[in-house]
């Protein structure tokens, strides 16, 4: 009864903490949400999403002699203006704008009105500015929105890398001439043609490679097929958060057996007709509790809130057991290490955050070539068997899942044996 | 019939070089409200903490309430309570909360927890501010709360260690109050300070400790007889003391002088009549009085005449 209020007293001070909550709960929420950010967010459906942008464009450039009349993808175009239309209109980026030309006015309209985000004029010199061909720069003019930003923007920096890639080609073409007439060898325009040609086609395809740069690429999970690849994404670093910081809370509420040493607490207590023991038992009770909570509230906030598959109950709540009771024991062992609350930060540092980031550290491998090599590394630590036992439950591997969280329960074992051994020791 | 609440018998502890508490013995009778009066590192604490079975004493035994310490921790405890010399509480939940926490701690549950909490926040003053967090409380607030702490359970014998230290005018009363409330309800109370105030006015019998060692014990009258009916003076000078010591030491009626940093105490039978032979001397000599306090016989007295230092640092 006693040990059960000592846990309770335990618990109410962490849910009246702000860092305790922000902790458990708050801090691995986000982190998921930057990192599925990161790895690639963009254009899905689950909250992230950069709107897609209507934008007109006007393409008042003339073209040039050299590059009339050439294949580009198929079809011809006359002007570089027109192949960067073409260009954008690939399906590459059609989560991201919504095109459509017209006359300047028109485009300039549509803005105003708020039809349209963002208004592109590709000026007359276009084609002969980029060939080194006009006496003049040419400049695409932008005229935005002021209301949105994200949107016009972000077409706006992909114009300019667009613009860059035919520009560096042009470059190259003056390069190619000058060295040539430097040699004494001047080309006919339809050789001139021919060159610019085949150089703006290796800028297409240099282009090519930039696309698919902003394409989203869906991680090789091992789950079964047809799973939406976000959330897949969301599942792997929610899993991790919540492995990493319930072994967070485990050692910060261990912690607090070192802050009522410091504090006087602990030594009132001992001076209550209550056991050393029941007291400790009271505080390790207070660390399993709080996990629970914190498993318990990761695991249906990212169902909910994410639209997370944990996959089957049975495999869950067994790795679910288990993780509970790893990341407390592992608490209790790593703060029964040290001496003091200031070396309890070290090992926040040093023990925790390395292991942690070692463990979990599938979630950022996933789908790169160093994953299988990667692969026994995490097992040297024991948040790495727990990132396992999860990967195997939500693929609804029930033997592997039990086989893991064996595992984890062995660690367990072992760091509360230790623990507990030494904490008795020091308060007996 | 048992009559001791406290029976402490040869304590003895060592913290490496540092012999805390040497071969302590005392009896405190039930009712009786008996002071621990020592400078800064007496080992008061030290002798408290093995008492309520903190520490555990190199040689010596302790009895509460007829049990044993070392040997019935649990049932000794149980009939003790105790307000540390640090301020021990959560800060982070209120006032109330700690009360609750605690009192469950000493076994209380339900209805009679609820009556004690209300009964304790009554006692010490703190009804108000029931809810709010310990960490906003004043430090007399806190030091309120700790030994309010110490009284859920109606202990027969209460240990408090220093509970005025640091602390305003205001709370201090407080505190002290609530001893005497105590003292009146027949609890028995064994109460560090050093503070000779204090000790003098709350304690039946008080012991002076000092280097661990228990020097003088005793009723304030009888601890007061150590010195005779001597007063104090105590001078500071601008010139040698090493000029005017030995001229004063001459003079009818001083019994004793010592010397520290500057400042004199003297010892004399009538403060009244050796002044103005205290006055000659020193013109005579050519030092200069700049100050001079005058006092009845005190325990700070007694404490001077026994260590030859001033009980406050
Ligand atoms: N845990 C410890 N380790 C080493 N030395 C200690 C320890 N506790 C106390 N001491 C030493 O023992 C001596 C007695 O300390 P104690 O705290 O009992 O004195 P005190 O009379 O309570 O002093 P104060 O009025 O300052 O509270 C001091 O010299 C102190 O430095
Ligand atoms: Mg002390």
């Amino acid at each position: 009864m006693k040990m059960l209020s000592i846990a309770l007293k335990d618990i109410w001070r962490s849910f009246r903490s702000f860092f305790a909550l922000a902790f458990m709960f708050g801090v691995p929420i986000l982190m998921t949400l930057i990192f599925s950010f990161l790895f690639g967010g963009i254009g899905s459906e689950d909250g992230f999403e950069i709107p897609t942008t209507d934008v007109v464009i006007v393409n008042l450039d003339e073209g040039s002699p050299y590059v009339s009349n050439f294949d580009h993808e198929g079809g011809v175009v006359n002007s570089m203006g027109e192949m960067l239309i073409n260009t954008l209109e690939e399906d590459t980026f059609k989560d991201l704008m919504k095109i459509s030309t017209g006359t300047e006015s028109e485009a300039r309209l549509a803005v105003d009105e708020q039809d349209a985000g963002l208004a592109m004029i590709i000026p007359a010199n276009f084609t002969n500015a980029l060939i080194g061909q006009s006496s003049s720069d040419a400049e695409i003019e932008f005229y935005k929105d002021p209301a949105l930003t994200l949107g016009p923007d972000i077409v706006k920096s992909l114009v300019m890398g667009i613009v860059d890639g035919f520009s560096s080609t042009t470059l190259s073409i003056d390069t190619v001439l000058s060295v040539l007439s430097d040699q004494g060898i001047s080309l006919t325009q339809q050789e001139q043609m021919a060159l610019v040609d085949s150089l703006t086609s290796e800028s297409e395809n240099q282009m090519q490679d930039r696309g698919v740069g902003l394409e989203v690429i869906p991680p090789s999970t091992t789950e079964s097929s047809g799973d939406d690849p976000i959330k897949a994404i969301l599942r792997s670093i929610m899993g991790g958060m919540m492995i990493f910081y319930a072994f967070y809370t485990g050692t910060a509420t261990a912690q607090t057996i070192l802050q009522e040493e410091e504090n006087g607490t602990l030594a009132r207590l001992f001076t209550s007709p209550t056991d050393m023991v029941t007291i400790l038992n009271g505080k390790f009770l207070a660390g399993f509790l709080l996990i629970i909570v914190q498993v318990v509230v990761l695991l249906a906030f990212a169902n909910l809130a994410f639209g997370v598959s944990w996959g089957p109950v049975l495999p869950l709540g067994l790795f679910s057991i288990a993780l509970v009771i790893l990341a407390n024991s592992f608490g209790i062992f790593i703060m029964s290490l040290v001496k003091s609350t200031k070396q309890a930060g070290i090992m926040y540092g040093a023990v925790l955050t390395f292991t942690g980031m070692l463990g979990i550290s599938s979630v950022f491998v996933m789908g790169s070539p160093i994953e299988k090599a990667f692969n026994f590394i995490p097992l040297l630590v024991p948040q790495g068997w727990a990132m396992e036992a999860l990967e195997a439950s939500w693929q609804g591997n029930l033997g592997r899942t039990l086989l893991m969280s064996a595992g984890m329960v062995g660690w367990a074992v072992v760091f509360f044996f230790i623990g507990n051994l030494r904490f008795r020791k020091r308060f007996g | 019939m048992l009559n001791n609440a406290i029976k402490v018998q040869n304590l003895d502890k060592k913290f490496d070089e540092i012999h805390a508490v040497d071969d302590v013995s005392f009896e405190i009778k039930k009712g009786e409200i008996f002071s621990l009066l020592g400078p800064n590192g007496a080992g008061k604490t030290t002798t408290i903490g093995m008492i309520s079975g903190l520490r555990t004493p190199d040689a010596g035994e302790v009895w509460l309430m007829g049990y044993s310490v070392q040997s019935e921790p649990k049932k000794a405890k149980a009939e003790l309570g105790v307000v540390p010399q640090e301020i021990a509480l959560y800060d982070d939940i209120s006032a109330r909360a700690n009360l609750n926490f605690w009192g469950k701690m000493y076994g209380l549950r339900g209805e009679p927890l609820n009556t004690r909490v209300y009964e304790v926040l009554k006692l010490i003053g703190l009804e108000d501010r029931q809810k709010g967090t310990v960490s906003k409380f004043s430090g007399g607030m806190q030091r309120r709360l700790n030994v309010g702490i110490a009284l859920l359970h109606q202990p027969k014998v209460i240990i408090m260690d220093e509970p005025t230290v640091g602390i305003d005018p205001q709370s201090r009363r407080q505190i002290l109050d609530s001893v005497k409330h105590l003292r009146d309800q027949g609890v028995t109370i064994l109460y560090t300070t050093h503070y000779m105030e204090e000790a003098q006015e709350l304690s039946d019998r008080i012991a002076i400790m000092d280097h661990g060692k228990i020097i003088a014990m005793g009723t304030h009258d009888e601890l007061i007889d150590i010195v005779g009916e001597l007063d104090r003076i105590t001078l500071t000078i601008s010139g040698e003391s090493s000029d005017v010591l030995p001229v004063w030491q001459k003079l009818e009626g001083v019994q004793q002088i010592t010397s520290e940093d500057g400042t004199l105490h003297l010892l004399v039978k009538d403060s009244n009549q050796v002044l103005p032979g205290v006055f000659e001397a020193a013109a005579g000599v050519g030092v200069r009085i700049n100050s001079v306090d005058i006092q009845e016989p005190n325990l700070e007295a007694v404490f001077l005449h026994l260590t030859g230092r001033a009980l406050r640092d």
